[in-house]
């Protein structure tokens, strides 16, 4: 999760624990002056169970929603990349894709969502990410969000590259696999991983990156 | 789709029961009280600030011409006997304490005329069962020529319970100070006397040094706790009634003594009759002198009405918890009656909530208990709602993020082939 996401989460939920134990002490107040409090521990009670349940339930609806929003989808025909927080991008080379999806990934939260792919997008990889934490420049503000890859340093990223075409996946437990795969010439074992795979293997980005 | 609009539905319905239940809770749980069949305000619907209540006959000296006018002249008449309770649920309307704070161990309302009380007694016992607490205690009862006036309500409060009693003086209808006012029965014939010589050792005192000194705890110099306040266990009735003020228990004979409702533990060797003693527990300051047998027989009520609704009044737990408040007064109360008495005539005590039953308002108006109610039933249910709503909006967009996936996979499995 970034910086802003933790940011707003955090604010919603200090706001929500603010109102909730002010209904509460309202609710309390009464009782523990003498009035009538016969069914307030009961319902009070009843109250933090469904409270329980609703945020479970929540929780469970979010990491459905971020997994698809972390999930993106790679025309290499026509060099570009799509996905809910990133719209439709293109790039030249596979260093672009990487780092584009990355500065994507490190504004999560902040974006707005883009449910509307180019009618001609025709996705031959997807790159769903399971697991993903950078570090922000210093420099940027809280709520600015990154502008390009230098603003960002991935820490940990994971997840998967399905191949379309073949239905073949290969999943990458860092971002040094997946640049691999991207980026065949920064690691010359990775080469072959990601000729193997099909992804991003023209020369020329080889020699561009 | 349909999923997510059973969804929106089924949160809406959660939403929804938590508002009325936030909303119901205050209003239909906490403050309907019901009332017990007979209930003059029983057509009202519901009477929230009504209380169970034990009322207790005091029995008078034999010979009594004159209604006494002052505590002074009361305790002159009292014998310290008392009947056994006659327990009637949601009987006093005690809602006129709400105001007062303070004591918590002694609540009381006096007014000898009987008029205070009687304006707040919702339902008053009947000849019968004044007359069967009467027999059950082998007090004598002529409801022809005798009558009741509850001339002084009382809650002893712990942490654990909470006892309301109203004491009565069962004097000559005509010397009552008012003929309409008692509709209990009457019956100068016998008031029955208790065993005023020897009143029981303080049962709620277990400190009292006076009981120790008498070395008898049935020495009638020792002050007998407050008749009202049941939570002395009667010592004839309750074997287990701690009482270690009783070392010397040359007369815990009374303790073992079955008679359950006679406070005098006296009394299980006499029987009931005309025994004008001096000392007797005073109504009032039953707590501080109060002759034994008083709170005993009062104890003794309690005991026998177990069964009843009020499980309260039956637990000696509560009595004990309550008898230090009491028996620290004993002594002194041992040591002039009359002015334990006036440490008693303190107006209406603060009633504190009683455990159990509808709690008395204290520092808060019923204004401002619904209003926080409402603000708190609010903010709960606000909050719940918002995270419905956060749930809903997570629910959709998960949904068409889904449905966008499953068409980009298709779009690409579709080149495929």
């Amino acid at each position: 999760m970034t910086s802003p996401q933790k940011r707003t989460t955090l604010v919603r939920v200090v706001l929500l624990i603010v109102v909730a134990g002010v209904s509460l002490a309202a609710w309390f107040v009464p009782s523990m002056l003498g009035a009538p409090s016969r069914y307030d521990s009961l319902f009070v009670a009843a109250w933090l169970v469904l409270m329980a349940i609703l945020l479970i339930d929540s929780r469970r609806r979010d990491r459905k929603r971020r997994r698809y929003a972390r999930t993106f989808y790679v025309d290499e025909e026509s060099s570009r990349v799509f996905g809910p927080m990133l719209g439709t991008v293109p790039y030249a080379n596979g260093c672009e894709l990487f780092d584009a999806i990355a500065v994507a990934l490190a504004n999560e939260g902040t974006a707005p969502a883009c449910l509307a792919p180019p009618e001609d997008f025709v996705p031959t990889y997807v790159v769903e990410t399971a697991e993903f934490s950078c570090v922000r420049d210093a420099r940027l503000k809280a709520a600015e969000p990154a502008a390009c890859a230098n603003d960002v340093t991935v820490v940990r990223w994971t997840g998967c590259i399905v191949d379309l075409a073949t239905g073949r996946k290969k999943e990458f437990a860092s971002p040094f696999d997946l640049e691999d795969a991207f980026c065949p010439s920064y690691a010359v074992s990775a080469a072959a991983d990601g000729a193997s795979l099909g992804i991003l293997h023209a020369p020329a980005q080889q020699g561009d990156a | 789709m349909w999923y997510s609009v059973r969804r929106a539905v089924a949160l809406a319905a959660t939403a929804l029961l938590v508002a009325t239940l936030s909303c119901a809770a205050p209003y239909g749980w906490a403050y309907a009280a019901p009332l017990s069949e007979g209930s003059p305000i029983e057509q009202g619907g519901t009477c929230d600030s009504c209380v169970d209540v034990g009322f207790f006959v005091a029995v008078v000296k034999d010979g009594t011409d004159s209604y006494p006018q002052s505590e002074e002249e009361l305790q002159q008449i009292l014998t310290g006997v008392y009947s056994p309770g006659i327990y009637i649920d949601q009987a006093f309307d005690a809602s006129d304490f709400a105001e007062f704070g303070g004591d918590m161990y002694d609540n009381q309302l006096y007014d000898l005329t009987g008029e205070a009380i009687k304006a707040r007694i919702v339902t008053l016992p009947t000849e019968e069962q004044i007359a069967e607490a009467c027999a059950r205690g082998g007090i004598a009862f002529d409801p022809e020529t005798q009558t009741v006036v509850w001339y002084v309500v009382k809650s002893a409060d712990s942490v654990w319970d909470s006892m309301w009693h109203i004491d009565g003086l069962l004097v000559p209808k005509e010397i009552a100070p008012e003929p309409g006012e008692p509709d209990e029965p009457d019956g100068p014939d016998n008031p029955g006397t208790g065993e005023p010589d020897e009143p029981d050792p303080d049962p709620g005192d277990p400190d009292d040094p006076d009981v120790p000194d008498s070395g008898d705890p049935d020495n009638p110099d020792v002050p007998d706790p407050d008749p009202g306040q049941p939570d002395d266990p009667d010592s004839g009735t309750d074997p287990d009634d701690p009482r270690p003020d009783d070392p010397a228990g040359p007369d815990d004979g009374e303790s073992a003594s079955p008679a359950p409702d006679n406070a005098g533990a006296a009394e299980s060797e006499k029987p009931l009759t005309s025994n004008p003693s001096p000392m007797h527990g005073s109504p009032l300051g039953a707590p501080n002198n109060a002759v034994d047998s008083s709170g005993e027989s009062l104890a003794a009520g309690a005991t026998s009405a177990a069964s009843d609704s009020r499980e309260g009044a039956s637990q000696p737990g509560a009595a004990d918890s309550i008898e230090p408040a009491i028996g620290g007064e004993a002594p002194e109360a041992s040591a002039d009656v009359s002015s334990s008495i006036a440490q008693d005539e303190a107006p209406l005590g603060a009633m504190p909530s009683v455990p159990g039953e509808e709690p008395r308002l204290k520092g808060i108006s019923d204004a401002a208990s619904t209003a926080l109610h409402v603000v708190g039933a609010l903010g709960l249910a606000g909050v719940a709602a918002g995270v419905v709503v956060a749930n809903v909006a997570a629910a959709q967009a998960g949904s068409a993020l889904s449905s966008l996936d499953s068409q980009l996979r298709g779009r690409g499995r579709g080149r495929r082939s």
